[in-house]
C-alpha cells in the first residue's frame, strides 16, 4: 500500500459519541513506548502526523546503558565490527537490517542525531567507538552519550578509573586490569574512594546523581562535586583523563563534568554501567520531552486488549488500563511491543505467539519438531535460536502472514521483530531506532 | 500473630502469606501469597529511578524494597522497616513497573501492617523513642482523617481560619503534632460546595440520558468550592443533568497512612451510594485525581466490596470524560475569557490513572491557550506528605524542578487538578493555581436561562 502527502492523510474523527463507544481517534496509534515505539511516534510526528503511543510502563532504556549499538559483533565469538553500516551486506535476508538496507539505516541514524543534539556523539563517522565497560571489556558502539566521549578507548591518553564505595557493581581496580589485557595504547590504573555518605537506597547512584546535579552537602559535608574532585586528588598521578560509573548527574551532567573537569585539570568521563543507568534514565527523559514537545499523546499504564479489522486493515484497539477500555482508531498502526522480556512476543505450549495481532512467529526449522529444546545453544554464551524469534516483516516493515502482510496498515518495530540477535550482535538499541523511525515515518506517508 | 496449625499448614516450598491477620484490615482483598505479588519483579530498578523520594532522601531504601524485596524477606515475625513512612505513595513507582508488580497494593499493606500497631508495635521500632512515634501515630491519623476535621472546621469556617493561620498555633501544632509550621494551611469557604448546592435547589437541569454523578471529595467542598461549582456550570451547559450524591473522603488520605479500616469503611459508604446512581444510567465524574484514583484503581484494587467493579468502570476525571464523549466538540469558545498563556502540572495520581494529558490535549486543540507544560516531576506535595515536619524539607526538594519550571514561565495563572499539587506550586512559587475546569468555565457560555 502507498502512501501520499501529509494532506492526504486520513483525518479521523477526532472523537465520537456514547458511552459504549469510547473512541479516541488519531493518525498513528504506537502500541509500546520504549526506544523503537519513540522513535516510531517522532518519526510520524516529524512528517506531521497525530500520535497516540499506548505503553505499559516506563521504557526499559532506563535500565540500559544509553549507548545505541549498532552492530558490535558479527558473531559471539568473533572480533568487535569496525564499520557497521557495511557489514550488513553480508547479513541474512531476513535480518531487519537487511529489509531496510543502508540507505534507510542512514536516514534513521541522521534522525536520531537531530534529535539528541549535542547530548550524543559517534555520526560524524561509519565507523564503530571502543569503549570500556565496568568490567573492563570493550564495548563496540554507534553512538553514545558525550559523557562517554572521553573514555574512547581509541585515543591515547593515560586514565584513572575510580570507584565509589557507596556504589555498589563497580571495582575500578578490576576494570583497570582487564583493560590492561586489551593491549590498550595507554596506561590504566584503578583506584576507589569514599563520599563519606551512607545510604538506605538500594540503588545510591540515583541518590548520589542527584546530589551532583544540584552539588548539595551529603552529611554537612563541603559541597560534593568538591567533595568527589579532592578524592580525586588525592589519587591521581599524571593520569590525563579520569573515569567514573555513570552517575555524574542526571539532569546537569555536563556542568557537573566541567566543574570536575575545571578542578582537576583533566577530562572526566562516565563508564557505561548497570541498572539503573543515569544515561539510559536521560535518553529515556529525553524521547519523553520531545515527545511531549511533539504533542504526541502518551497513554501509560495501558495494554491492548483487542483489535478490530476489516478487509485487512486494522479498524480500531480496544485498551485495559486499569479497569477500564477505551477505542483507539487510527489509519494506521505501529507495533512495538518488545520481544521475549518485553512482552510483545510469548511462548506457549511449543509455540510462540504475538499476543495482540497473533500475528506469525516462524520457528527456526530444526527446532520446529522439538520445541524448546533447540531454541537453545549448549554454550551459554553462545548463539541462542530464541534470540531470533520475533516476526517477519516485508520491507515497509508491515508483519508477513506468508508472503504477503497481514495487515496493510501495520508495521512492527525494534525487538518484537525477529531475525537478528541483539544478544550477540550488540545491535538491540540499532534495530530499536531504525525500524522505529521507519515504521513511523512510513506510517505518516513519508516515501520509502 | 500466626497459629501453630497455620503454620503446620504450609506446603513445603510454597511460600504463605507473611500471616498477617487480615481481620484487622476489616476483610482486605487478600491474594494467596503477599510474597508471591512480589514474584514477578525482575530487579530492574525502574521503580527506584522514577521514586521522586529516592533521589532526595538517602535514608529512603526506595519502592523496590518496600515491595517485593521486604515482602520476600518477611515471614510473619520480622517487623516493618520503619522506612515505609517516608513513602509519599504519589504510584509513580506502580505506573513504572514494566513487570506488572502490584506496587500499589504491596506498599499499602505494608503502610498497614507498620501502622496498625499491632504487627509490629510501631513503639518499639528502633531509632525512634516511644514518645515520638506515639506523636507521629497520632499526627498520621489526624491526617488521614482530614476529612472528619474538615467538616467540623467548616462548621465554624471563620474561626478555624482564624486559629489555624495563627502563627503560634501553628508553631505548636509543628512541636505537639509534627505538622509543618512553614504551611499556610488551606482556607475554609464561609459556604461549602454542598451548602451552595442545597441553596440553589440542587440540579436545573434534568436528562435521562446525559447525567452524572459528581464526587467532589472533601477539599472542592470545604476548601475550593469554586471547582465544584464550576464543574456543575459546564456540565450543565453542556445539558447534563448533574448529581451530588451524599460522600464521604474518598479514603486516600488514610490508605497513605496505612489506615485500611478506615479506608474500607469509606469505600463502602461510598460505593453504596454511587452504586445505585451508576445503575441508573450515571457517569461518575471527579475534580480531583486522587478522588477518582480511589474509585477507579483503589477500591477494586484492595477491596472485595460489591459494586466496586462497576463503579470503576464507570468513574472518569471530569476533563476525560468532557474529551472522550467530545462534549466541547461544538461548543463556541469565548477566546476573550481565556489567559494566553497558562502553565500545566501533572499530578502523580492523575498520571497514574493515565489521564494526566488530558487538560494539556483538551486545551492545546481549543486552539488559543498556550499550555506551557511544567515538567514530569513530582510537585513533593502528596497529599499529607508535605504536611509532615520530618518530610517538608524533602518535599521542597522534590518539588524544585517544578519551582523552577514555574519561576522560567512567563505569565500568571498555573492549571493543576490536584488541590494539594495547587497548595505546593502556591507555596513554591508567585502562580495563582486553577482547576481547569474553571478555566473552561469561563470560556464556554452559560446555559441559557
Amino acid at each position: 500500500m502507498t502512501h501520499g502527502t501529509d494532506a492526504e492523510i486520513q483525518r479521523t474523527a477526532t472523537e465520537t459519541k456514547g458511552s459504549d463507544d469510547e473512541t479516541i481517534g488519531t493518525d498513528l496509534v504506537v502500541i509500546g513506548g520504549g526506544l523503537a515505539g519513540a522513535m516510531a511516534a517522532a518519526g510520524a510526528t516529524s512528517r506531521g502526523a497525530e500520535v497516540t503511543v499506548v505503553r505499559g510502563g516506563e521504557s526499559s532504556l532506563r535500565s540500559a546503558t544509553g549507548c545505541i549499538d549498532l552492530l558490535g559483533f558479527e558473531s559471539a565469538a568473533g572480533p568487535p565490527v569496525s564499520h557497521p553500516i557495511e557489514a550488513i551486506s553480508s547479513m541474512v535476508e531476513a535480518h531487519p537490517y537487511r529489509r531496510l538496507g543502508q540507505g534507510r539505516i542512514r536516514e534513521g541514524l541522521a534522525f536520531f542525531d537531530e534529535m539528541t543534539e549535542d547530548r550524543y556523539a559517534g555520526g560524524r563517522t561509519g565507523a564503530n567507538a571502543l569503549f570500556p565497560t565496568q568490567l573492563g571489556t570493550v564495548k563496540p558502539t554507534s553512538r553514545y552519550p558525550t559523557s562517554f566521549a572521553p573514555g574512547s578507548l581509541s585515543r591515547p591518553g593515560d586514565m584513572l578509573l575510580c570507584s565509589i564505595q557507596e556504589i555498589p557493581g563497580f571495582d575500578a581496580s578490576f576494570a583497570a586490569q582487564q583493560l590492561r589485557t586489551y593491549d590498550v595504547p595507554f596506561d590504566v590504573r584503578g583506584v576507589s574512594m569514599s563520599l563519606g555518605a551512607a545510604f538506605a537506597v538500594e540503588n545510591p547512584g540515583l541518590r548520589i546523581g542527584r546530589a551532583l546535579d544540584r552539588n548539595e552537602r551529603l552529611r554537612e559535608d563541603v559541597p560534593i562535586r568538591d567533595r568527589l574532585a579532592r578524592e580525586v586528588s588525592k589519587r591521581i598521578d599524571d593520569e590525563e583523563r579520569v573515569g567514573f560509573p555513570p552517575i555524574l548527574g542526571r539532569d546537569s551532567t555536563d556542568e557537573v563534568r566541567e566543574d570536575l573537569t575545571d578542578i582537576l585539570g583533566v577530562p572526566v568521563f562516565e563508564i557505561p554501567g548497570t541498572p539503573p543507568s543515569l544515561p539510559g534514565i536521560r535518553l529515556s527523559a529525553h524521547l519523553d520531552r520531545t515527545l511531549r514537545e511533539a504533542g504526541v499523546v502518551v497513554r501509560e499504564g495501558t495494554t491492548i486488549h483487542s483489535f478490530e479489522e476489516n478487509d485487512g486493515r486494522v479498524t480500531g484497539l480496544r485498551t485495559e488500563g486499569g479497569d477500564r477500555s477505551v477505542r483507539l482508531e487510527a489509519s494506521e498502526y505501529v507495533l512495538a511491543t518488545g520481544g521475549l522480556v518485553g512482552g510483545g512476543i510469548n511462548p506457549i505450549d511449543g509455540a510462540v505467539e504475538e499476543p495482540i495481532f497473533d500475528l506469525p512467529v516462524r520457528l527456526p526449522e530444526s527446532s520446529e519438531q522439538s520445541m524448546p529444546g533447540k531454541l537453545a545453544d549448549h554454550d551459554p554464551l553462545g548463539p541462542h535460536e530464541f534470540a531470533r524469534l520475533g516476526l517477519e516483516i516485508d520491507s515497509e516493515l508491515r508483519p508477513l502472514h506468508g508472503r504477503s502482510p497481514r495487515f496493510s496498515n501495520l508495521r512492527a518495530a525494534g525487538a518484537v521483530l525477529g531475525g537478528f540477535d541483539p544478544t550477540v550482535e550488540h545491535s538491540g538499541s540499532g534495530v530499536a531506532i531504525t525500524t522505529g523511525y521507519w515504521a513511523g515515518r512510513l506510517a505518516a506517508g513519508g516515501e520509502s | 500473630m500466626e497459629s501453630a496449625e497455620n503454620r503446620l499448614d504450609r506446603s513445603p516450598g510454597v511460600p504463605s502469606a507473611p500471616d498477617v491477620d487480615t481481620g484487622e484490615f476489616a476483610h482486605p482483598k487478600r491474594p494467596t501469597s503477599w510474597r508471591g505479588e512480589g514474584d514477578p519483579c525482575i530487579g530492574c530498578s525502574i521503580c527506584d529511578s522514577v521514586c521522586p523520594v529516592v533521589s532526595v532522601d538517602g535514608d529512603f531504601p526506595g519502592p523496590k524494597f518496600q515491595g517485593p524485596v521486604q515482602w520476600r524477606l518477611r515471614d510473619g515475625e520480622v517487623e516493618i522497616d520503619p522506612s515505609i513512612d517516608a513513602c509519599s505513595n504519589c504510584l509513580r513507582c506502580h505506573a513504572a513497573c514494566p513487570a506488572d508488580v502490584p506496587l500499589d497494593r504491596l506498599h499499602t499493606f505494608t503502610r498497614a501492617v507498620g501502622a496498625s500497631g499491632h504487627t509490629p508495635d510501631l513503639d518499639s521500632i528502633a531509632g525512634t523513642s516511644g514518645e515520638k512515634s506515639l506523636r507521629r501515630r497520632l499526627r498520621n491519623r489526624l491526617l488521614a482523617s482530614y476529612g472528619w476535621l474538615a467538616r467540623l472546621g467548616s462548621r465554624v469556617p471563620r474561626l478555624t481560619n482564624l486559629v489555624l493561620s495563627n502563627r503560634a498555633i501553628r508553631a505548636l501544632g509543628e512541636r505537639v503534632l509534627g505538622i509543618t509550621a512553614e504551611r499556610e494551611p488551606p482556607r475554609f469557604a464561609t459556604q461549602t460546595f454542598r451548602e451552595w448546592w442545597r441553596e440553589r435547589g440542587g440540579p436545573r437541569v434534568r436528562d435521562s440520558e446525559k447525567r452524572v454523578a459528581y464526587f467532589h471529595g472533601d477539599y472542592a467542598n470545604v476548601h475550593t468550592p469554586d471547582v465544584g461549582k464550576a464543574l456543575v456550570s459546564v456540565f450543565e451547559s453542556l445539558g447534563y443533568e448533574v448529581a451530588v450524591p451524599d460522600q464521604r473522603c474518598s479514603g486516600i488520605p488514610m490508605l497513605a497512612n496505612g489506615r485500611l479500616e478506615q479506608a474500607r469503611a469509606v469505600a463502602e459508604y461510598n460505593l453504596d451510594r454511587l452504586s445505585p446512581l451508576v445503575e441508573r444510567g450515571f457517569d461518575v465524574v471527579g475534580t480531583c485525581p486522587s478522588c477518582t484514583l480511589a474509585l477507579r484503581e483503589s477500591y477494586p484494587r484492595l477491596f472485595d466490596i460489591e459494586g466496586a467493579d462497576v463503579v470503576a468502570a464507570n468513574t472518569s476525571d471530569a476533563l476525560e470524560f468532557l474529551r472522550v464523549r467530545g462534549a466541547l466538540a461544538d461548543v463556541e469558545v469565548d477566546d476573550a475569557q481565556l489567559p494566553s498563556r497558562v502553565a500545566y502540572h501533572a499530578p502523580c495520581h492523575a498520571r497514574a490513572q493515565g489521564v494526566d494529558r488530558e487538560t494539556v490535549s483538551l486545551l492545546g486543540r481549543r486552539g488559543p491557550v498556550d499550555v506551557v507544560d511544567l515538567g514530569d516531576g513530582c510537585s513533593g506535595m502528596s497529599g499529607t506528605y508535605g504536611w509532615k515536619a520530618e518530610r517538608y524539607e524533602h518535599s521542597m526538594e522534590i518539588g524544585r524542578e517544578l519551582f523552577e519550571a514555574q519561576a522560567a514561565f512567563d505569565g500568571d495563572l498555573g492549571l493543576t487538578e490536584c488541590p494539594t499539587c495547587a497548595m505546593q506550586m502556591e507555596h513554591g512559587g508567585d502562580l495563582s493555581v486553577e482547576h481547569p475546569i474553571q478555566l473552561i468555565d469561563r470560556a464556554i457560555p452559560d446555559r441559557p436561562e
